[in-house]
């Protein structure tokens, strides 16, 4: 058990897990609807990089599939960022 | 019949030094790029109409998005511990942890059709307004993966007995557990599109 605690993929978990919870509770409770859509989507855009980087291990894929890869969730991120601001 | 030099090269760099082979990087990057486009295209449908996007919304209960959200990470979680399982020879705990992430993808499954079920009662189905159309498409695209997914960990499940101590059946379940936190990831960007910008 403490092994598992204490490995690299069980502590991103509970980034991502930690990420999720706050993301919803700011989300739930924030007046500022521009502050609450640049957080929710800057969280995911986070987490999708915690995946990318840790459990689908880009950093070992070769350099063109490591840029791609990481760009596509800033893109992404970025995108539904500005897509939603003057709503 | 003379093998292609060419062919022979490309064959022989996938049982390189990086995760999976270079077919899943090319798959999923194309499909990251379509999913891309579809947020693109809901985005573009909100500025059109957004009153009928957030009324709709309203109607979403984001807490089915965020138990499917926690399922799907603590599944790749697993899939993860699994792949790691498969680098040191352990087959008992690849078949371990290969059996939470696919119970856990199982459950996925049965969350979102119990939340379709309630919207289907409820009256909204996929052609009652834009935000709907979009709502089932893009999550309906997304369980298709999911259940891809859940039969590649299957397969992968079941040879793990005979092939499991293999380089190549790693090189297989780097493949499925590569697709497989490729669906989270796109779940990470769904959640926040669909369910919590219904909040604002």
């Amino acid at each position: 058990m403490t092994s598992i605690m204490n490995d690299k993929i069980t502590k991103v978990w509970l980034v991502l897990i930690g990420a999720t919870l706050f993301s919803v509770f700011f989300a739930e409770n924030s007046t500022d609807s521009p502050a609450m859509i640049l957080v929710i989507f800057a969280l995911a855009m986070l987490k999708a990089h915690l995946v990318i980087v840790h459990y689908m291990e880009v950093n070992e894929a070769p350099l063109h599939w490591r840029r791609l890869y990481k760009i596509w969730a800033i893109v992404t991120g970025v995108m539904l960022m500005l897509g939603h601001w003057p709503i | 019949m003379p093998e292609n030099p060419q062919i022979k090269h490309e064959h022989h760099s996938e049982n390189s030094d990086y995760p999976g082979t270079s077919g899943i990087w090319i798959f999923v990057f194309l499909d990251m790029v379509v999913f891309l486009l579809m947020f693109l295209t809901y985005l573009s449908e909100k500025h059109r109409v957004p009153e009928v996007f957030v009324s709709s919304q309203q109607y979403l209960n984001e807490f089915f998005g965020l138990a499917n959200t926690v399922i799907l990470l603590t599944s790749s979680w697993a899939m993860a511990q699994a792949v790691k399982a498969s680098r040191i020879k352990s087959v008992k705990q690849i078949k371990q942890y290969l059996i939470i992430a696919i119970a856990l993808g199982f459950l996925f499954c049965i969350n979102k059709v119990f939340e379709y079920g309630i919207k289907l009662d409820a009256g909204y189905s996929v052609t009652t307004n834009a935000f709907f159309s979009f709502y089932y498409v893009i999550t309906g695209i997304h369980f298709l993966h999911v259940i891809g997914g859940l039969c590649f960990m299957c397969v992968m499940y079941a040879k793990s007995t005979i092939a499991g101590s293999s380089a190549a059946y790693t090189k297989g379940l780097e493949n499925v557990g590569l697709f497989w936190h490729f669906v989270d990831v796109l779940w990470l960007f769904i959640f926040p599109l669909i369910y919590l910008t219904g909040l604002q």
